[in-house]
């Protein structure tokens, strides 16, 4: 019994290690949360600034190709856009034959070719430089084309150059005003585009957030920023005088405001509640591909 | 040592330690995407800042356009020009020092170019350890450019503000012809006339003179001081051989440097028009005679390009040349030996012209030429963007 009586604890004895280890693990506990929330609001913020940094790289990027007086964007408003995205760039190594009715067939290099793949695709929309008379660029236009088959390989017929690989197009042409369809009106050498007609905006997904995606006629939408706020995305479109306009052929730079949040609520430091974080950027991007002369901007002097 | 064993069963110390391993891992993740985001918001500085360069020094290469070396160089793929030499394994500062740049410029055709420019934020550039963690902007831009060459209303192939005396066996003619050296030259075009004079002036035709053309000779009142001066200035300013009026004999030729490449630093070296396939034979020089009232005599041999005479120009024996000629003063052309024509193109003229005098035989021709004025246009025109479309990322 004397032996047994020497190792118990007394009441005290663990009261006052049930209040201690409660203390402790009440700071450690606080310790924990505090960093976890920490870790989670950082990451969100990180996810934050990742979403407005892509806005301020994918938006502008598309935006500055756009040559908004020959067309390419066929409507716009302050939360969507409709337009021409500009995908592959090839260079002709033997023009079709002018004047032509109907399908008509040319060769594109394989080499230089940007866009990503080795060449245009069957379907593919094609913006095709037309040279008109070769001594003013006062009429110089593009002829809209869209590729009929699938491109076969062939050769370049270049002189002095060897056989240089290519790729056969049979494409339709779509001759708008302006068009020349004369012979040589379309030259050894021209550039040729392809692009898709996509929709920019603002939409709410199925998960009942608000992203800013991409669509196809038809299609439905594609997130490629978000989540933002319902107000998430807003277009300002003004012309060459820096006065808005709501003409699309009168766009000749784009004001971009773009409000995301974060995917989880945050909970703010000292605060409560948990709420979603907000942060914008605003930018204005110059549409490059206007063109610098011709009517009715005065002649190609 | 019962004691201490005794001391040692409580969990504070284990309890501790987990939470510093969680703490420690919050913490370290925390750090490490912070370090992550950090880095990538630096790299989109940067691939922003290799955006600016790479633009800057593409509309560089067009505003500081290079008629002699870029309208020159043969068509892709035969031929490029490297905007930094060296390129690709070095590279130039920029203009304005944020980054670095290097790229291409390439011949599509005779009207169009692409001008290809990679550039570099100058922070990664010069930070072989940011390199090696992946850091750093890389961006590569394209412009299309296209020629814009001056749009001279050319309506014959004597063009002359005073009256004109054609005689000898000289020709004038209006009907388009190529040089039959000259390859790629294409079908030819409708005819102009054959001169084509101001209002008021006296074109007299004498002796076996034979003027032709749609019509052969037309009296215009839309002949001007203007018809002849509106790009003058712009060409002088633009000129690449400058010299005064002098008697060149037959100094006007080809020449050729050591290691024989063509030597535009000689004054008399107008280019190789009969031999277009030899190393003079892609120089289009615009050239232009100062002195006016002066007179400059030319006996030979060749010449191609623009040409701007202040003064009077005479020119005698085989002397050739090809593509436009202005001349401020009059014009007096005798004899051309056995070659064809003293100019091929288009010849305008301010002041009096004699073409041919009556006491001079031979063959002084003044023949109209599309190819030979677009050629000289093209290789002489300064480099402008598209009309429009002529900007694009390469990717």
């Amino acid at each position: 019994m004397p032996a047994l009586k020497g190792r118990g604890f007394t009441l005290v004895e663990l009261l006052v290690a049930l209040v201690l280890l409660g203390i402790v693990s009440t700071a450690i506990y606080q310790a924990l949360t505090a960093n976890q929330r920490t870790f989670i609001a950082q990451t969100e913020r990180i996810g934050l600034q990742q979403n407005i940094r892509a806005a301020a790289n994918i938006l502008p990027g598309e935006f500055r190709l756009l040559d908004a007086a020959e067309g390419d964007i066929s409507a716009m408003s302050a939360t969507q856009i409709t337009m021409r995205a500009i995908r592959k760039l090839g260079f002709i190594c033997l023009p079709p034959t002018l004047p032509g009715i109907g399908n008509l067939a040319m060769t594109i290099r394989a080499q230089p070719f940007f866009g990503g793949t080795s060449t245009f695709a069957n379907n593919d929309s094609m913006l095709i430089f037309n040279e008109g008379d070769p001594t003013t660029r006062t009429d110089d236009s593009w002829i809209a084309a869209q590729v009929k088959a699938d491109p076969g390989a062939t050769t370049c017929p270049d002189s002095g150059g060897g056989l240089p690989p290519g790729y056969s197009v049979t494409i339709a042409p779509g001759w708008a005003a302006g068009n020349k369809n004369v012979a040589n009106a379309i030259t050894n050498g021209s550039p040729v585009f392809s692009f898709v007609s996509l929709n920019y905006g603002l939409f709410q997904w199925s998960d009942g957030r608000w992203y800013v995606g991409d669509s196809t006629a038809g299609q439905s939408w594609i997130p490629i920023i978000g989540p933002v706020t319902s107000t998430g995305l807003t277009l300002t479109y003004y012309d060459t005088l820096g006065v808005v306009t709501a003409t699309p052929a009168n766009v000749a730079s784009i004001g971009i405001v773009l409000r995301a949040q974060t995917s989880v609520p945050v909970r703010q430091e000292y605060a409560g509640t948990t709420t979603y974080q907000v942060d914008s950027v605003t930018t204005r991007v110059a549409l490059r591909n206007n063109p610098r002369c011709g009517p009715p901007l005065g002649p190609c002097t | 040592m019962k004691r201490i064993l005794r001391d040692e069963r409580g969990m504070a110390l284990a309890l501790a330690i987990v939470a510093l391993v969680i703490v420690g891992a919050l913490v370290a993740g925390a750090l490490f995407s912070g370090m992550q985001e950090q880095r990538a918001a630096e790299n989109s500085r940067r691939v922003l800042q290799a955006f600016g360069v790479a633009e800057e020094e593409a509309y560089d290469v067009i505003n500081q356009w290079n008629t002699q070396v870029y309208n020159g160089q043969k068509v892709y793929p035969l031929d490029s020009t490297a905007l930094v030499t060296g390129w690709p394994t070095t590279w130039a500062n920029s203009a304005n020092q944020t980054g670095v740049y290097g790229g291409y410029v390439y011949r599509l055709n005779g009207q169009q170019y692409l001008v290809d420019v990679t550039a570099r934020d100058l922070v990664s550039y010069g930070n072989a350890a940011l390199q090696q963690e992946g850091g750093g902007g890389r961006e590569r831009l394209g412009l299309l450019v296209r020629n814009k060459p001056f749009q001279f209303a050319i309506k014959a192939a004597l063009t002359t503000g005073n009256g004109d005396a054609v005689g000898g066996n000289s020709t004038i003619s209006g009907i388009d012809q190529s040089p039959t050296n000259w390859a790629g030259c294409g079908p030819t075009g409708n005819a102009v006339g054959g001169i084509r004079a101001a209002s008021g002036d006296v074109v007299t035709i004498s002796g076996s003179a034979h003027v032709t053309g749609n019509p052969p000779v037309i009296i215009d009142t839309s002949v001007h001081a203007s018809t002849f001066d509106t790009y003058y200035n712009l060409l002088v300013s633009m000129a690449n051989i400058t010299i005064p009026a002098t008697t060149f004999a037959t100094a006007i030729a080809p020449a050729l440097n050591a290691s024989g490449q063509c030597d535009r630093t000689v004054s008399t070296n107008w280019g190789d028009p009969l031999n277009p396939t030899l190393p003079c034979g892609n120089y289009f020089p615009i050239i232009h005679i100062t002195g006016t009232g002066a007179t400059t005599t030319i006996n030979g041999t060749e010449g191609q390009g623009i040409l701007l005479v202040d003064g009077t120009l005479a020119v005698q024996g085989g002397f050739q040349f090809y593509g436009i000629t202005i001349v401020k003063g009059s014009l007096k052309t005798a004899g051309a030996g056995t070659s064809p024509a003293h100019f091929w193109g288009a010849t305008m003229v301010q002041d009096s012209v004699q073409v041919g005098t009556n006491t001079l035989t031979g063959s002084a021709n003044l023949l109209y030429s599309t190819c030979t004025i677009q050629t000289a246009l093209n290789r002489t025109a300064p480099g402008v963007m598209m009309r429009s479309r002529g900007w694009v990322p390469l990717f």
